[in-house]
């Protein structure tokens, strides 16, 4: 992997250059133009940078890779491993100012899967339970157990499989 | 977002009522600049605040005091 620097100019740098600057927005560049910024179909880098500033998934990757809570402030796993049982903060909202819900992860989740979406992300949710036979895009190992309560129920145990939820097809998006 | 001028530019704004720790800055403006050496000189004029080093300015970077103290990596 090509290796590179980052460099990041401090505060006292940004203000010799005050008459170009008089706002604090970080001004950054990007290599291309995101091919998209929908997470169900994003696959570049550049779209994932920008992804990541927009989107929340249940959990995301903390420091030294260990996956932290994110939209999910905690979660349990069965005792078989193939039950992940997330309990989700009641105040996150998205953009638009509604609070999110556990019926807005079902349905991002369930979009990723529906062929219709053409997600090539589809791999990622494909151990759920029900992954391959969607009736009108429902997905059965979804469950909504209450406004702040979502399971994810799966065919077999797969350990890798929380850290797939901190993609970007883990995103959730408002239904 | 406020504002994608695709292959230009894409505004992003803060968002006051995010659940999470609140953003340091009240937006990110990425400006799409294909060229490394372009977006060089937009640094070094002062018209980006951070940048991805190519390969062939590391020697430059790491010995100039200016810029040396501003180096990040991980």
């Amino acid at each position: 992997m090509t290796k590179y620097i980052m460099i990041l100019m401090v505060t006292i740098l940004l203000s010799n250059c005050a008459s170009q600057k008089d706002t604090n927005t970080l001004r950054l560049r990007l290599s291309s133009d995101p091919t998209t910024l929908d997470p169900a179909l994003m696959v570049d880098v550049v779209g994932g940078i920008v992804g990541a500033k927009i989107f929340n998934g249940l959990v995301r990757y903390g420091d030294g890779m260990k996956i932290v809570g994110d939209i999910a402030k905690k979660w349990d796993v069965s005792p078989d491993g193939k039950s992940y049982t997330f309990y989700l903060n009641n105040n996150v909202r998205f953009t638009n100012g509604r609070l999110l819900n556990a019926n807005d992860v079902k349905y991002s989740f369930q979009r990723i899967l529906n062929p219709e979406t053409k997600s090539p992300r589809r791999w990622v949710f494909k151990d759920v339970l029900g992954a391959d036979k969607t009736e009108d895009g429902v997905v059965e190992g979804f469950v909504v157990k209450d406004a702040h309560t979502f399971q994810i129920v799966l065919t077999k145990p797969f350990s890798p499989f929380l850290g797939f939820l901190a993609m970007p097809a883990g995103y959730v998006v408002p239904m | 977002m406020t504002k994608w001028v695709h292959d230009d530019v894409l505004v992003l704004e803060k968002n006051t009522e995010y659940f999470d720790k609140k953003p340091e800055v009240d937006g990110i403006e990425y400006r799409i600049i294909p060229e490394e050496l372009t977006a060089m000189a937009e640094f070094e004029s002062g018209t980006l605040d951070a940048i991805g080093l190519p390969m062939t300015e590391f020697e430059r970077f790491t010995t100039t005091d200016k810029w040396k103290k501003i180096l990040w990596s991980r």
